[in-house]
């Protein structure tokens, strides 16, 4: 049997030089989190497995407060990549107590009632294909997000013209959500942790994405400027030696 | 052809037998209600709501994909070999809920 079992997904197709500091941040904390998860001894696999416990019981309070009041305060390429690392932690830990909840919440098995970020993208995609939502409407909440989401070469559904929006909102036509619960409104009494870790799931991934936005548009601009043919075939090292602009 | 495999989400499959597609891309999905891919592709959420089944090479139960299935009642099953450089395009695929040595598989017949 194949064991491609990770928590990590192959996140991005045939990334571009740049992108490729993504996925060397990306591994690195995988490291750290498999480390924290194998660990060696028996001690050390009993502290582990309580500290894991407690974490899963209380982190997700930690992760919503985080979510919550998270505001990119930089404009710089570097501190947008030192943004992406400190949310890919997040998302490390939030991935293990999702996987921690995973397993131990396995006999609970009630459907999530808790409208998530991918969700409500998908309703307004619906509601674009329905023409009930404007494309512009789209745009503005969720125009940081892409196909190929985390290559930075990857154009941004903010610079898809609306013939392309609806290219991609005619699959969502189908789409049905039932759940009627804000995740604000059940963060502090939640019924399973394992709705609470996924919905935090999609808000951290929402922000990881508005960074990658951020970077590309960045990018772009400086690209314009210093007339870089493709700027993303730059290595993160190349684009911080071109200096001020980014 | 008959591969193993096993659930990542089974939120139960309604049909025995689908009309199956392999997709490499968002774009060129037909409107089948099981498609093939190599992996879980995060893209592929965008067609989570005309799709019942993804039958994948690659991926976990954590995948974003696996997470949005199991919110949206659909059902993915990890493959154990690669199966798309060996199969057509377009064809039917059977799910059959099994075990072995005590474990729960499936099994994925393809014609």
């Amino acid at each position: 049997m194949k064991t491609r079992d990770d928590a990590l997904e192959i996140f991005v197709e045939n990334p571009s030089k740049l992108t490729k500091k993504f996925i060397e941040i990306v591994d690195k904390k995988k490291k750290i989190y498999d480390e924290l998860l194998k660990a060696k001894g028996f001690l050390r696999q009993i502290i582990n497995g309580v500290k894991l416990r407690l974490w899963y019981k209380h982190k997700y309070e930690e992760i919503y407060e985080f979510v919550k009041h998270y505001d990119i305060k930089t404009d710089s390429v570097k501190g947008l990549f030192q943004e992406f690392d400190k949310i890919a932690d997040m998302i490390f830990l939030n991935n293990m107590l999702l996987m921690y909840s995973h397993l131990t919440e396995k006999k609970k098995k009630n459907i999530s009632r808790i409208i998530t970020v991918e969700d409500k993208k998908m309703i307004m995609l619906k509601g674009v294909a329905l023409k009930k939502n404007s494309c512009d409407e789209f745009k503005k909440k969720f125009g940081h997000y892409a196909l190929n989401a985390f290559e930075l070469s990857s154009p941004r559904f903010s610079e898809y013209n609306d013939n392309e929006i609806m290219k991609i909102a005619k699959f969502t036509k189908e789409f049905e959500c039932k759940k009627n619960v804000e995740l604000s409104n059940c963060i502090h009494k939640p019924e399973q942790l394992f709705h609470v870790y996924s919905a935090l799931r999609e808000e951290l991934r929402s922000i990881a994405l508005l960074i990658v936005s951020k970077i590309r548009y960045k990018l772009l601009k400086v690209a314009k400027e210093k007339k870089i043919k493709n700027i993303f075939d730059l290595s993160y090292e190349d684009v911080l030696r071109l200096g001020e602009g980014t | 052809m008959e591969i193993k495999g096993r659930f990542l989400v089974d939120s139960g499959i309604l049909a025995k037998e689908f009309k199956y597609e392999i997709i490499e891309d968002i774009y060129n999905y037909n409107g089948g209600k099981c498609i093939v891919v190599k992996y879980l592709n995060p893209d592929l959420v965008m067609l989570l709501p005309e799709v019942d089944l993804i039958v994948s090479e690659r991926g976990s139960a954590l995948s974003h994909i696996s997470i949005i299935a199991m919110e949206q009642g659909k059902n993915v099953v990890l493959v154990d070999e690669d199966i798309i450089d060996r199969i057509k395009k377009k064809g039917m695929i059977a799910i059959e809920k099994t075990m072995e040595n005590g474990n729960n598989i499936v099994k994925v017949i393809i014609s």
